[in-house]
């Protein structure tokens, strides 16, 4: 089943609601403020599977030309798959999630190349995946204890 | 092609950070407010012909220990070049050659820089303009300068704008650079003096800032002239891409203490850069979410890997999980520690032209005490990528008994009595 647009919503809630940023965790509504919103174009390496009954999906455009593709149920955002030329603004996109990002890879040694390889990190509320190089990174994101109850994360392309 | 959005748009999402973040510059200036700014992704393509030339065009490479031993200084393959002002020159060794990156980066305290007075790039007539590069799990900030690049017998035609890592003339790094980890702009974190950029692409992605006292900085977007692009492009001669060589290490498979290889400009221009047929040529996408990409094939495993790629600045492979894990261990750190080497073989294929194809090969071990002897040169030295991003990252381990080729965007040359116009990998 193609997915559909959310038009209405989208707009509305750019208008609206000012300087808020949609995140994990953070109100499906507020999901536009993060970038423009685009149909899901051909452009990625991996096909959007179908979404299941009571998940909404949003593709957007953001400011550094990464194209977000951000999962929601009862309105808040429980997953996020990205691509695009550079990284997003971790601490935007993660929210109240940031600090538990910060905290694995702060404590990784400092070692040259280490920069480079690609990001696994299993935390109990967040799972986060990076791969990639300039010009061509990929990445996701999502909250394992946010995940509809019967959904399973790989269904929607999203690494566990 | 530039894309314009609403201001409205604009205004609510550029970020405005002063000082915070912490790591980079540091200085005592009076306090500077840098804004991000929209960085165009979207270039026209120019050719970039083959034209015959006689400038020495080869630069020695060396894989070795530095700064010091241990702490992963492993494979990372350096050059020595030279930064230039309109009449003196730095001499810079130990640069890292990065098929995966676009553009010229040096420590902004490597000795002898600060006294170039090199220019920095504005935003309008007065906000100098930053960068925050981009990785996976780091980031290196500092400023955009002019400067004349040279390397072997090229030089660049005219200044190109290359970044000063760890700048002490900007402050700290915005939240909105720091978020992606570690400061990696200095020489712990690099791993060399600096990094040069020369993969299949031409421009830089940033994303690029604005820095004033007096916030006023400026237009919203990056302009063309602050966007750091791959310097080969600038060069007067063999302008279209370049030939890494390094030599086999199949006799080593605990790895060389050093390895010396050669690092040739320009695409069939020279005698010594010709593609004859013993070459596999992979033309990848210029733009959008395949950019440098072909897909692979691995024999007897699930695949395929569409977003697969090379690159001399990734210091291992990075290969999704390998069935079956009895003979391809990982430790706790996601390396492969096999106690016998194991070669895994497939097929790349481009995402361009589906009929060109080239044969990949690879190995791995667990090279523990090969690291532990000291050895910086491992071709079987192997981790764990995401398994959903379907992505081999054959990093400088693959280079070792290759010549890897990366055909620069709006490259043109003739192979095996086709054109072909970059981007494309050729791989021998």
């Amino acid at each position: 089943m193609p997915y559909r647009y959310r038009w209405t919503v989208v707009l509305v809630g750019a208008i609206v609601t000012g300087t808020t940023h949609a995140t994990l965790g953070g109100l499906e509504r507020d999901v536009s403020h993060e970038g423009q919103p685009i149909a899901f174009a051909a452009a990625t390496v991996h096909p959007l599977p179908a979404v299941p009954q009571g998940v909404h999906q949003q593709t957007i455009l953001n400011l550094r030309s990464i194209t977000l593709t951000e999962y929601s149920a009862n309105g808040t955002v429980f997953a996020i798959l990205w691509s695009g030329p550079t990284m997003p603004d971790y601490r935007s996109l993660l929210g109240t999630y940031f600090p538990s990002y910060q905290q694995v890879i702060q404590t990784q040694p400092l070692s040259p190349g280490h920069y480079r390889a690609p990001v696994a990190i299993h935390q109990p509320n967040l799972v986060l995946h990076a791969s990639g190089h300039m010009g061509a990174y990929q990445g996701s994101m999502y909250d394992p204890s946010a995940v509809p109850t019967g959904l399973s994360i790989t269904s929607l392309g999203i690494e566990p | 092609m530039m894309r314009h959005w609403p201001i409205f748009f604009l205004t609510g999402l550029l970020s405005a950070c002063g000082g915070g973040g912490g790591g980079g510059g540091g200085s005592s200036a009076p306090t500077q407010i840098c804004t991000e700014l929209n960085t165009p992704q979207s270039f026209t393509s120019v050719p970039l012909s083959a034209a015959p030339s006689s400038q020495p065009n080869s630069a020695p490479v060396t894989v070795e220990a530095y700064p010091t031993y241990g702490n992963g200084n492993f494979n990372i393959p350096y050059v020595t070049l030279q930064v230039c002002n309109g009449t003196h020159c730095v001499t810079v060794d130990h640069v890292i050659v990065d098929t995966g990156s676009y553009g010229l980066r040096v420590r902004a305290d490597f000795p002898g820089i600060s006294t170039l007075g090199l220019p920095s790039i504005n935003n309008g007539s007065t906000a100098p303009i930053a960068e925050c590069s981009q990785f996976l799990s780091g980031y290196a900030w500092g400023g955009v300068y002019s400067a004349t690049v040279k390397i072997a017998g090229e030089a660049t035609a005219s200044p190109i704008p290359i970044q000063l890592t760890n700048d002490p003339n900007f402050p700290n790094p915005p939240a909105s650079c720091t978020s992606s980890g570690s400061n990696i702009g200095g020489l712990n974190g690099l791993g060399g003096n600096g990094l040069l950029g020369i993969g299949v692409l031409i421009h830089d992605t940033g994303p690029y800032y604005a820095c004033s006292t007096n916030g006023q900085n400026g237009p919203l977007n990056t302009p063309l002239n602050a966007i750091l692009t791959n310097p080969i492009v600038s060069f007067a001669s063999d302008n279209n891409g370049s030939i890494l060589v390094m030599p086999s290490l199949a006799n080593y498979p605990q790895g060389e203490l050093t390895a010396s290889g050669t690092l040739y400009f320009g695409i069939n221009t020279q005698s010594n850069n010709t593609l004859n047929s013993t070459y596999s040529i992979l033309p990848t996408p210029a733009t959008g979410g395949n950019a440098t990409f072909f897909s692979a094939t691995l024999n007897g495993q699930a695949g395929p890997y569409p977003a697969s790629f090379l690159d001399s600045g990734s210091n291992e492979l990075f290969i999704p999980p390998l069935q079956p894990p009895g003979t391809y261990p990982l430790n706790s750190n996601g390396d492969y520690v096999p106690q016998s080497l194991q070669t895994v073989s497939g097929t790349a294929t481009s995402l361009s032209v589906a009929t060109d194809t080239a044969p990949l090969s690879f190995s791995l071990l667990d090279v523990t005490a090969g690291v532990n002897a000291g050895n910086t040169a491992f071709y079987d030295m192997g981790t764990t990528n995401s398994a959903t991003a379907g992505s081999l990252d054959l990093g400088m381990p693959y280079f070792y008994g290759h010549s890897i080729v990366n055909g620069i965007n709006g490259a043109q040359i003739q192979f095996n009595s086709t054109t072909y116009t970059g981007p494309f990998y050729a791989i021998h």
